[in-house]
């Protein structure tokens, strides 16, 4: 019986005796080679080099008595409206006349926005990578790159994950030309500049380095450059791989570049004397160097007058402090370092306690998790199980637990307060470390109480104060120069007195108001 | 220019958190007993003579601006002596660290947690210092500079509680004191202001030597007022015959005030975890002294392979106290080490190289 089944699954598996040969052709040119004059041959060799790819177009164009056109272009990265408009219309009916094939390329009113000579092979598949055009001619050994690239993006939208009340909404999106235009808009100066590579070898990914000439510090530029020179790395799909990529510190807790979809933020991060780095297919800008405040604050605050700003700050940092401490706080207080709690506080706490089975680090650790996996479950749902997360959360979690006698209702509070606290901070980054860090916290408060939180928060300020950002150290606003840095970077002063830029990302020009 | 990596900020720094330690909250009961009301008068002589101390050192330092203790030594006395000499700034720094990680963990285990181990206490302390040393002096100096305002804060936070409390005959009569109980007062005031011993190790490592000897006066002279202020509203809070019955007079003081509508009852122990802070800048800075000057001797193969066996000294000797007594003895023996080395070893090496004219 057994067998049967094995007989018939195994005919079901080799219906029809085809093989598929596989037709991978390694690159047949040499490095730096130039282009022949044979046409054949150069076709021969591109159409290898790819391997024969189904998608790589090579049409052939008889060009009237004198010349033998191709044109090579990659399915889907052109305006294939456009090549048939113009070229091969052009160039079929027009040229019979024999004057030099250059002298047609460069002098005709061709409606092409730019046109590259290319006469070695790798320029030529480069070009083809990128989606230009390629037109060769028979007898000459030089190639016309055109430019008809078509790629279908979307449109500028705002951001998801960047909300903000006040100020422009537009976000990046992934197609780094219009990125780019986007700051430049922003930024109408002669000084500003982009510098541009290419990183992934083999995507290949347009990477841009964005700065103000005349404010940043060179250094911190070169630096950033021979990192991302440095990358030996196949697979570049988002900007946050190269953040990942050319990080000071690689396995640190703490996020040392800001990830940022809105072009605001960066084009007044640029002002500030700090870097961008964007990338093709990314809709994300990497700032950097970033300190520790940079990613509490938001770009909201300099659209804000200056006292919902200065208020809203003290909310967040409020919110950030919550997010990290009440539970562990709660924790040495009801489990180790109970005399310091007010006699009228410690006996309800005591009492409620009374009933639940388990520790209470057990039962912390039980409600924190719980929590984060609701969170997990929310936030990549679609949306409309949405509401059918948060009614089994609230009341499996909120309300039968407490009722079962399963978890105490002052530390469903203290839980809940944190998770508040956690949802001011806009950072998605700090916030997922910060989470990690709590659970540290928790454990090391139910330890030793007050004397372990503040071991274990000692412990992460030495290593943030050993952490840098491309040189500037993580805690620069406190750990670097007087208290007037520190003040500076906690809360934003008004624009009527804030004449100067934050020191502290070693900028060249510091002064805001021209001289 | 690659080892300058601390600018005059976390320099102050370094001095003021190496100074503001355990002599917080052990100052004004070793006063007291010395010489009763007259203590800001010890305590203002302590200053001026730690202002002349620190001129020696920096003296002596000025002439060496790259180098660390050994590599001075060495160029005036030669190889072997400064060996000596080294190593007796190894055991010095080394028993200041334990001793002030065994006072600290007495307070925790007396104030805190009284049930727990004092070896786990001593253990924790002395891992997270040892993550320091790892990190290295660039590191040091961030840390201090950004915990020197928990340090000053824990200062400041006594003044403002005594502030309104503090009798006006505890602190009298001004100058009631003897010639000898005044020297005896002003010594037991230069063991709480030391920390300038610390240059001997950080001074190499400063990008701006111009302002090293004022803002160093400056941070002492610092100190110094907030002592002498320390001192006086401690005792007159409780007068001297009270305070001479207390170990931990700064600690008790909190523990008297009640502040009402507070979620803490207990104010001193949020007292006591900001001063947690300033011990832990002093445990931390005489560690990494003693173990950057452990490598300096060592060749550098096994320099980071030395930190264990550094921490397991360290650990054994803070064990050793029996109890509080002992622990003030090991206290006071270490804090005169430390005025031997700041004084005689300082005008040894001064005047030594002055002789063989070392110095140009």
């Amino acid at each position: 019986m057994l067998r049967k089944i094995k007989n018939i699954l195994r005919a079901a598996r080799n219906q029809g005796d085809k093989t598929y040969e596989s037709k991978i052709v390694d690159a047949s040119y040499e490095k730096n080679e130039r282009l022949s004059s044979s046409l054949k041959k150069n076709i021969d060799n591109i159409r290898k080099t790819f391997g024969d790819s189904d998608d790589l177009q090579i049409r052939k164009i008889p060009g009237g008595s004198v010349y033998n056109f191709v044109l090579i272009f990659i399915d889907g990265l052109v305006k294939e409206d456009d090549l048939n408009e113009f070229i091969l219309k052009y160039f079929s009916f027009k040229n019979k006349e024999s004057t030099s094939f250059k002298e047609i390329i460069i002098n005709s009113n061709l409606p092409v926005t730019s046109i590259h000579e290319v006469q070695d092979y790798s320029d030529i598949i480069a070009h083809i990578l990128n989606g230009l055009s390629i037109l060769m001619i028979e007898g000459s050994n030089t190639a016309y790159a055109l430019d008809y690239i078509c790629f279908n993006k979307r449109s500028i939208t705002d951001s998801n994950l960047e909300k903000n009340l006040r100020g422009p909404r537009e976000a990046f999106i992934e197609d780094i030309k219009t990125n780019l235009a986007l700051l430049r808009k922003r930024i109408k100066s002669r000084n500003f500049q982009v510098d541009k590579l290419t990183i992934g070898s083999r995507t290949n990914t347009d990477v841009a380095i964005v700065y103000i000439r005349d404010i940043v510090n060179l250094d911190i530029v070169n630096e950033v450059k021979s990192r991302l020179v440095n990358i030996n790395y196949d697979d570049v799909q988002d900007s946050t791989y190269l953040a990942h990529l050319i990080s000071d510190n690689p396995i640190t807790i703490f996020p040392l570049m800001a990830p940022t979809e809105k072009p605001d933020k960066v084009s007044s991060s640029l002002l500030n004397g700090r870097i961008a780095l964007l990338s093709d297919n990314s809709p994300t800008a990497i700032l950097l160097p970033s300190v520790f405040t940079d990613f509490l604050h938001v770009q909201d605050d300099f659209y804000e007058r200056f006292y919902s700003a200065f208020a809203s700050r003290v909310i967040r940092y409020i919110g950030a402090f919550l997010a990290v401490f009440s539970t562990p706080i709660y924790i040495a207080l009801t489990a180790v370092n109970v005399d310091m709690l007010p006699t009228k506080l410690a006996i309800p706490f005591s009492q409620v306690r009374y009933v639940v089975p388990f520790p209470l680090i057990v039962e912390a650790l039980i409600m924190e998790i719980t929590l984060e996996v609701l969170r997990e479950a929310g936030l990549r749902i679609p949306n409309p199980i949405g509401p059918a997360i948060s009614i089994v959360g609230g009341l499996v979690v909120g309300q039968t637990a407490v009722n079962a006698g399963l978890i105490s209702p002052f530390l469903t509070i203290i839980v809940a307060l944190s998770a508040i606290g956690s949802f001011t901070v806009t950072s998605v980054d700090l916030v997922t470390s910060l989470r990690i860090i709590k659970f540290l916290f928790i454990i090391s408060s139910g330890v030793f109480g007050l004397f372990g939180l503040g071991a274990s928060v000692s412990l992460l300020i030495i290593h943030s104060c050993s952490l840098t950002s491309f040189g500037v150290p993580y805690l620069a606003p406190f750990s670097e120069t007087s208290i007037k840095d520190a003040f500076n970077s906690i809360f934003r002063k008004p624009f009527i007195i804030d004449f100067e830029r934050n020191r502290y990302y070693r900028i060249k020009n510091e002064t805001r108001v021209k001289k | 220019m690659k080892d300058r990596k601390i600018n005059i900020y976390q320099y102050r720094a370094i001095l003021i958190t190496a100074t503001i330690g355990i002599g917080l909250i052990t100052l004004p009961r070793a006063l007291a007993n010395k010489v009763s009301t007259a203590s800001w008068l010890a305590m203002t002589l302590g200053t001026v003579i730690l202002i002349v101390i620190s001129f020696l050192i920096l003296r002596l330092l000025n002439y060496f601006p790259n180098n660390n203790i050994y590599e001075i030594s060495q160029t005036i006395l030669g190889k072997y002596l400064s060996i000596i000499i080294t190593l007796i700034f190894i055991s010095y720094y080394t028993l200041v660290t334990s001793s002030t990680v065994r006072f600290t963990t007495d307070a925790i285990n007396v104030w805190m947690l009284p049930l727990t181990p004092m070896s786990a206490i001593i253990f924790i302390l002395l891992i997270v210092s040892s993550y320091v040393c790892l990190k290295g002096t660039e590191t040091l100096g961030r840390f201090c500079t950004a915990f020197l305002f928990f340090n000053i804060l824990s200062v400041l936070l006594v003044l403002f509680f005594t502030f309104t409390k503090v009798k006006p005959y505890n602190i009298q009569p001004y100058f009631h004191t003897t010639f000898v109980e005044l020297l005896k007062g002003t010594k037991e005031s230069l063991l709480s202001l030391l920390g300038i011993e610390t240059f001997f190790v950080f001074h190499k490592f400063i990008n701006n030597e111009q302002d090293v000897a004022s803002s160093t006066y400056k941070s002492i002279i610092f100190i110094g007022i907030l002592y002498v202020l320390l001192v006086e509203a401690t005792i007159g809070y409780f007068g001297v015959d009270q305070i001479k019955t207390l170990v931990f007079p700064v600690i008790s003081l909190f523990k008297t005030i009640e502040v009402r509508y507070f979620i803490f009852e207990r104010i001193e122990l949020f007292f006591l975890t900001l001063w947690l802070a300033a011990a832990f800048t002093t445990i931390c800075i005489y560690y990494y002294c003693g173990f950057y000057l452990l490598k300096v001797l060592l060749p550098k193969k096994v320099s980071h392979a030395i930190l264990p066996i550094y921490f397991a000294i360290t650990f054994y000797l803070s064990r050793l106290p029996q109890n509080i007594d002992e622990t003030f003895k090991l206290l006071n023996y270490t804090g005169n080490l430390g005025i031997l080395i700041c004084l005689i070893i300082t005008v040894l090496l001064l005047s030594i190289g002055k002789i063989r004219g070392v110095f140009r």
